[in-house]
């Protein structure tokens, strides 16, 4: 079912983009990683929208007199609050769930990247069997061109520098920077410093970065190559929809002037 | 601080989550087989077994203490003084075939070892996913390299003086054996996975784009080109006029190696990667489902078997027993007749 949903389309629609649009893996995992985010901005931004619900609920003056009232009273504070939520009809998911459903997106992507490498006889027959022949011509597709820029896109990136025992791993380090980018950027700022939320979102934005830069440096760099163009795409819709906030990274960056007319 | 655990917890099984269901850390591909005086050699997995089949004994395995990360797929070569053998960790061994006992390692090869070497007299050649064809003295030292800047996952031909090699990109390349200069090349229709079968100076080829070719290599020219049904994995077998190849559909050919004119002679209903072989004049064939199906030479079926697992690696026949040699199944080893009897299956100790 995993494979019928998820893996064959994904690996047709790379193999897809891969063929008639350079018959690079590299161009073609970030083309794919395109219409990944095109196809779910408008989940972004219901996410968006949840996220600011959720941050004005936790301003809101019923909010916080529910706090103060039952501050020692955690489960009767949690039934309160939640009565709050139902009555205003934020849903509390809307701010992570998108997240969420990117998972599967991902973890079939990354099955996809390594299938479509055909980096072996056993990887090889597996992508044989995911192309459909109506779409797509093997004979054109194999062998696949996995190279992109420095790297092999079916393994672990590292760049290797004369005089340097170990290689650097690069891709690995743009992930980690570009994750918590765009973490940082599309977290709206939070005047409260002890509200609980803003100590979640802080640490996400760096727990998050770190995984990514984890996963990066383990696996297949096709998977660390998505990782930097989704991240990159990301901070671009982001701010599309004015939603960047350059003040998380500039704490003392001026806002702009509004001229008034 | 409940939510702080709770989200630390999705971290984390995200994590486990993407490494369980990425597939790495286990790399998988189907057996090497290699039978030389009685003896089947046998890469699977993170060692190389050596197995007296007529009776059915691990004589020994190599290394002695397996690492996970260490995997053999390509078949052995094998001469009475040296077995020869590449993993995925990019190295070459060389092995005593009487003891397992390793005599040389090469690791200057970028990447893995998928073909197998071809032993000559004084010295080796075993070409790697690197791009590059290794020559080697005896005992791992580097006579030349020649860059062929495309995988090959053959083993290396030779034929007089010149080194036959296909290269995954679309390309069949002659080599002088001196100097490994390049000499000639052809250019297939479709990637090459299998080595080519070499007849006086006729090479037949299988390739991704369905096809059967036939060149002559005095002339550098196609003299033939059959298009079957599906993908073409593996080396035809040549019985007197007549190749016989399977294909990935799973239907099996008989192609005048005159002209390509074919018929399909049968099917197994299941892809086809290995070669097949010549029993007693009858075409064994095995398939991706487990069936071993013996063919006359006029595409009646003589007999048929099935043994669980998959069948990938192409059988070996001794003039007596038939090795097939099997992924995923109960056993790793199964000998059978000429007629299709099992008579002895090989499972290693746990």
């Amino acid at each position: 079912m995993w494979d019928a949903i998820i893996i064959t389309p994904f690996i047709n629609v790379l193999m897809f983009i891969y063929q008639y649009l350079g018959q690079n893996f590299g161009i073609a995992v970030i083309l794919f990683t395109l219409v990944i985010r095109l196809i779910t901005h408008p989940l972004m931004v219901k996410q968006i929208k949840g996220s600011q619900a959720m941050q004005e609920l936790q301003q809101d003056k019923r909010w916080l007199d529910l706090q103060a009232k039952y501050k020692n009273e955690k489960d009767k504070l949690q039934q309160e609050q939640a009565k709050l939520i139902q009555e205003l009809g934020v849903n509390p998911f809307s701010s992570c769930l998108p997240t969420l459903i990117q998972f599967p997106i991902i973890i079939g992507l990354y099955q996809a990247i390594i299938a479509a490498s055909g980096n072996g006889p056993m990887e090889l027959l597996k992508l044989t069997k995911h192309i459909y022949p109506w779409l797509l011509d093997v004979s054109n597709l194999i062998p696949l061109n996995n190279q992109f820029l420095w790297m092999d896109l079916t393994q672990p990136e590292r760049l290797f520098i004369p005089g340097l025992s170990f290689g650097i791993p690069v891709l690995t380090i743009i992930v980690v920077i570009t994750s918590f980018l765009q973490t940082k950027l599309s977290m709206p700022p939070n005047s409260n410093s002890k509200d609980q939320s803003a100590r979640v979102n802080s640490m996400m934005s760096i727990y998050m970065p770190l995984l990514m830069g984890w996963i990066s440096f383990s696996l297949a760099s096709g998977l660390a190559l998505y990782f930097v163009a989704s991240n990159l795409i990301g901070i671009l819709q982001y701010g599309l929809i004015g939603r960047l906030y350059w003040e998380n990274i500039f704490p003392n960056r001026k806002k702009p002037a509004v001229v008034k007319k | 601080m409940k939510r702080t655990l709770f989200l630390a917890l999705i971290l984390v099984t995200a994590a486990l989550l993407l490494s369980a269901c990425t597939g790495t850390g286990v790399t998988t591909s189907w057996p090497g087989l290699t039978v030389s005086d009685g003896t089947a050699y046998i890469s699977n997995g993170t060692v190389v077994r050596a197995v007296d089949y007529k009776n059915g004994i691990e004589r020994w395995s190599f290394p002695a203490e397996p690492k996970n990360t260490q995997f053999f797929y390509a078949a052995p070569a094998v001469t009475k003084e040296l077995l020869v053998v590449g993993d995925y960790t990019n190295v070459l061994h060389a092995v005593s075939p009487d003891t397992g006992v390793e005599q040389w390692t090469f690791a200057q090869a970028k990447r893995r070892w998928i073909g197998s070497a071809t032993i000559l007299e004084d010295s080796l050649l075993a070409a790697n996913t690197d791009g590059n064809l290794y020559h080697l003295d005896l005992r791992g030292n580097i006579l030349w390299t020649a860059p062929l800047e495309q995988q090959v996952w053959t083993h290396p031909l030779v034929h007089g003086e010149t080194v036959i090699l296909a290269g995954l990109d679309k390309t069949i390349f002659g080599l002088d054996l001196a100097t490994g200069g390049e000499l000639w090349r052809l250019n297939t229709d479709g990637a090459v996975v299998s080595t080519p079968l070499m007849v006086e100076n006729m090479l037949y080829i299988g390739t991704f784009a369905k096809d059967l070719e036939a060149w002559d290599i005095q002339t550098g020219k196609q003299v033939w080109k059959a298009t079957l049904d599906g993908i073409v994995w593996a080396t035809p077998l040549l019985v007197g006029d007549t190749l016989y190849i399977g294909d990935q559909t799973g239907a099996v050919y008989a192609v005048s190696a005159k002209d390509g004119r074919f018929e399909k002679i049968g099917s197994v209903e299941s892809p086809i990667v290995a070669s097949p072989v010549l029993v007693n004049e009858r075409i064994v064939i095995v398939a991706e489902n487990g069936s071993i199906t013996a063919f006359n030479a006029n595409g009646t079926s003589a007999w048929s078997t099935t043994v669980k697992g998959s069948l990938y690696t192409t059988p070996v026949f001794d003039g007596e027993n038939l090795l097939v040699a099997v992924k995923d199944g109960e056993f790793l080893l199964v000998v059978l007749d000429a007629d299709g009897k099992v008579v002895r299956p090989f499972a290693p100790a746990k």
